[in-house]
């Protein structure tokens, strides 16, 4: 029916194909008005470098819904946001999620060109935040936030952003612990090679050795006191975890070292107590090096306004939503949140819930109905009055039922292998001091330290550090961004995948109406179009989106009737778009859709359907051999059949009509009777159930936006790469078993060496580090390869 | 041999002067933001000049 849509146009500013209207300008095609205010915007500042650092680096204007930011100008709450203020300037640290590329760099620390009262501004691009510094006589923080939304980057607010402690201090420790290690490994070893090359001894041997102990001290008092601190409280705890071997390890070497050191004048092992402090805590390093500051753990308040217009009697007001109480009566202006569960005092209003529910068709409601939180307005501002406060509301509650996650799988399986490890290794370490007992006591305690120096779990404790540090890094290039190396851990393990629908299996951004009837002509359409593009009504605002290729017309007897339909007489034709009752004339009669009259004759309607995503039922076929696929959605069950038809009708559970909380059940009842789920989802509705499943991984459509508390985050497009990234993460797992194997062949290896009492520092010496290294280098090679040989899906996007 | 002494007095001396240089970089926050910096030192400087003046004749 469209030819236009042969050849496709991708918008100058955001890259996103142009599928409704293409609005041209200066040879440039954007894809809605948006993104052309913005080019025009940045163009007429001389910012056009935008443009030419990256391909089309804008973000789409056309999905973001702009909030308002006028409770800005209520001192009260800006103080709030600003870290520092003089009589001339006013710093402020802005979290801005869109940043993703150089050109966002390069606009945003352009920003003096914008608003000429910025001074200064710096991106930070890993913790994507914005420093500003500017002038607050020029410019008001209001109407900067607001340039910054203009632009297509509204910064986010958190009311505990001041609070929360920045993840940097504890990675500024560990980047310390590196230093020190890594500069007393090194001097040490230097300090050492007298003794390598078996040189003589000297006078200087004696300063050499005593050198290596205090370095060797300072290796121990700086840098591994997080391991015996971890080990002792745990112990205290009444359970060992990794750390209690590697302490008793570290504490034998230290001690053999001294003695040899003091009664034998030996050399000891402390470049081996050095180096392998140095290797655990590049593991370490490895491990918690955050690929990006994502926040795993948004709750409600990072989805709700901070900040709600309240009617006093002197006026309106903003207040921080907290302080919102029973009978508070509350204005909310379009696009705006619902922040608490309130009822409705103005006339009727138009909710779209789909954050609630996950049904994307707008809701109507008339005077006293409940509206409840997390829905947002549509159309003109409306009063309400608060029937609940924000912490009990009907969503918000929705994280007060869920409980905190149990204990991590690496948790758990290092305590295993502490617990065992510990115990084996002290009973060997007894049956090597006890036989040999006899024959020569000098030497049994040299056997009994070497058990327990050679068998210092070193090779073990960096198995998972690079082998899920490194998978976890190849997942996040290839599109899944995982919370932990945990999240790997469980994700091999799943065997019930649940889905939404809107948002996850189907397009959001998907044009939801879908003509059925006879094809509209030219004419035709160029009627439709110049009647809804009169409404403010919801529908009427897709109806009219949807046509792009047709003329505008002068309206006459526009007449609109609330909840029902508009006419109205263009350029001689009588056109009623609404409801059936209202179309045809029959009272009472309800049939689905959103009717057409064109002078006396109806030509059609317009239904609400949902396109699923391109390819997404290929991905559901690949996964129903290995996996047991539901669909959860809280859509009305207009395409039921169709949905059970792609999902494959053998096991898979299908059901509308789900609330929040019927999603949270029934994942709550998949895992009672035993089985691991993994949940895919986006929004609100799906907060509970994602935090509920074994693994919850939350869709964005772009840059992590809106993304609910979960283990994982996925762009929209790379989910059909799902089998994949589940694929890798067994593979992976697998991998750190065979790493195991091989740390428990080095181990024993050693222990034979070290049971006959052959064990001499040389051995140690080149046994030791060379476990770790070859262990590090398997874990980083065999990830890599692995990532290398996956048939990584259809890279089609 | 007694040089040596003195040598490594020497070689301690430097080497703990670039750990304290390190804890400096550290402490002054180098290492929280390894990514942007070298973006930013792509850019040109004075190319606001030229743009207006080709955009401004």
């Amino acid at each position: 029916m469209n030819v236009l849509k042969a050849t496709k146009t991708t918008c100058y500013h955001c890259g996103e194909d142009c599928q409704d209207a293409i609005i041209w300008r200066e040879e440039k095609a954007f894809c809605c008005t948006g993104c052309k205010t913005v080019y025009e915007l940045i163009s007429s500042c001389d910012l056009e470098t935008y443009y030419e650092l990256e391909q089309q680096p804008g973000i789409s204007l056309r999905s973001e819904l702009m909030d308002s930011y006028e409770w800005l100008e209520e001192d009260a709450m800006a103080n709030e946001l600003i870290d520092f203020q003089d009589e001339t300037q006013t710093q402020i640290r802005f979290s801005l999620p869109q940043i993703h590329c150089s050109s966002c760099i390069w606009l945003l620390e352009h920003f003096d060109r914008l608003q000429p009262a910025v001074t200064y501004s710096r991106v930070d691009f890993p913790s994507k935040l914005l420093h500003l510094a500017y002038d607050h006589r020029q410019v008001d923080l209001k109407t900067l936030v607001g340039t910054l939304a203009q632009i297509g980057y509204p910064p986010e607010f958190h009311l505990q952003q001041s609070e929360t402690p920045r993840i940097s201090t504890i990675q500024k420790r560990l980047i310390k612990q590196l230093g020190i290690a890594g500069f007393c490994f090194g001097n040490i070893m230097l300090l050492s090679f007298p003794e390598y090359l078996g040189l003589e001894k000297g006078t200087y041997s004696v300063l050499f050795s005593a050198l290596n102990l205090i370095l060797g001290f300072i290796v121990l008092r700086y840098a591994a006191v997080d391991y015996f601190q971890s080990a002792y409280y745990s112990l205290m705890g009444g359970h060992a975890n990794m750390d209690v071997p590697i302490s008793i390890g570290i504490l034998a070497l230290t001690g053999q070292s001294i003695y040899q050191i003091f009664f034998l004048g030996a050399p000891g092992y402390i470049d081996s107590l050095a180096g392998l402090i140095f290797f655990l805590l590049i593991g370490k390093w490895f491990q918690q090096k955050s690929l990006d500051n994502i926040s795993f753990d948004r709750t409600f308040e990072s989805f709700f306004p901070l900040a709600t217009c309240k009617i006093t009697d002197t006026g309106d007001r903003y207040i921080p939503i907290q302080e919102l109480r029973i009978g508070d009566r509350i204005r909310l202006k379009n696009k705006e949140l619902i922040p608490a569960d309130a009822t409705l005092i103005s006339p009727f209003a138009h909710l779209d819930y789909s954050f609630v529910s996950g049904e994307s068709r707008p809701v109507e409601v008339e005077k006293g109905a409940k509206l409840f939180a997390g829905g947002r307005i549509i159309g003109g501002s409306i009063e309400a009055q608060v029937k609940k406060e924000v912490s009990n509301s009907y969503l918000t509650q929705l994280w007060a039922r869920t409980q905190p996650t149990n204990m991590s799988s690496i948790q758990r399986i290092s305590e295993q292998i502490g617990k065992y490890f510990t115990l084996i290794v002290i009973v060997i370490a007894c049956i090597g001091l006890l036989s040999w007992w006899q024959t020569d006591v000098e030497k049994a305690i040299q056997v009994f330290t070497a058990v327990l120096i050679i068998a210092c779990p070193c090779a073990i404790a960096l198995n998972i550090p690079f082998t899920m540090g490194n998978a976890r890094r190849i997942l996040w290039k290839r599109g899944l961004i995982t919370r932990s190396a945990d999240t790997i851990f469980s994700l091999a393990d799943i065997q019930h995948i649940v889905f939404d629908k809107t948002g996850t299996l189907t397009e959001r951004n998907q044009f939801p109406l879908v003509w059925e009837g006879s094809a509209l002509e030219v004419s035709n359409r160029s009627l439709v179009k110049s009647l809804t593009l009169q409404s403010q009504h919801p529908v009427s605002k897709s109806i009219a989106a949807s046509i792009s290729d047709s003329y505008t017309f002068p309206i006459n007897h526009f007449h609109e009737k609330e909840g029902k339909g508009i006419s109205g007489t263009v350029s001689g034709n009588e056109v009623q778009v609404g409801s059936y009752s209202f179309v045809s004339g029959e009272k009472g009669v309800k049939r689905e859709g959103t009717w057409l009259k064109i002078e006396g004759e109806i030509l059609g309607r317009w239904i609400h359907k949902t396109k699923p995503r391109k390819g997404i039922q290929e991905l559901l076929h690949r996964m129903q051999k290995r996996f047991v696929l539901s669909l959860l959605s809280g859509d009305s069950h207009a395409d039921e059949s169709q949905w059970k038809d792609i999902l494959g009708s053998s096991s898979a559970i299908v059901r509308f009509h789900q609330s929040p909380f019927d999603k949270l059940n029934m994942i709550e009842r998949f895992q009672q009777s035993g089985e691991k789920v993994l949940m895919v989802g986006d929004g609100l509705n799906d907060a509970g159930a994602l935090q509920q499943s074994d693994v919850g991984i939350a869709i964005a459509e772009d840059a992590s936006y809106f993304a609910p508390a979960c283990d994982g985050i996925v762009l929209g497009k790379q989910l059909l790469g799902l089998d994949q990234y589940l694929a890798y993460a067994r593979g992976a797992a697998k991998l750190v078993s065979v790493g195991f194997l091989i740390a428990v062949l080095y181990n024993v290896i050693g222990l034979s060496f070290a049971l006959r009492g052959a064990l001499t520092p040389l051995v140690t010496a080149i046994l030791m580090p060379l476990s770790s290294l070859s262990l590090i280098g398997f874990a980083l090679v065999s990830t890599q390869l692995m990532a290398y040989l996956l048939p990584w899906g259809d890279k089609s996007h | 041999m007694t040089a040596i002494f003195l040598l490594i007095g020497f070689s301690l001396l430097l080497a703990g002067g670039f750990l304290f240089a390190f804890f400096w970089a550290v402490k002054d926050g180098q290492y929280e933001d390894d990514f942007t910096p070298a973006v930013r030192i792509l850019y040109d400087k004075s190319e606001r000049n030229d743009s207006t003046q080709q955009g401004n004749p």
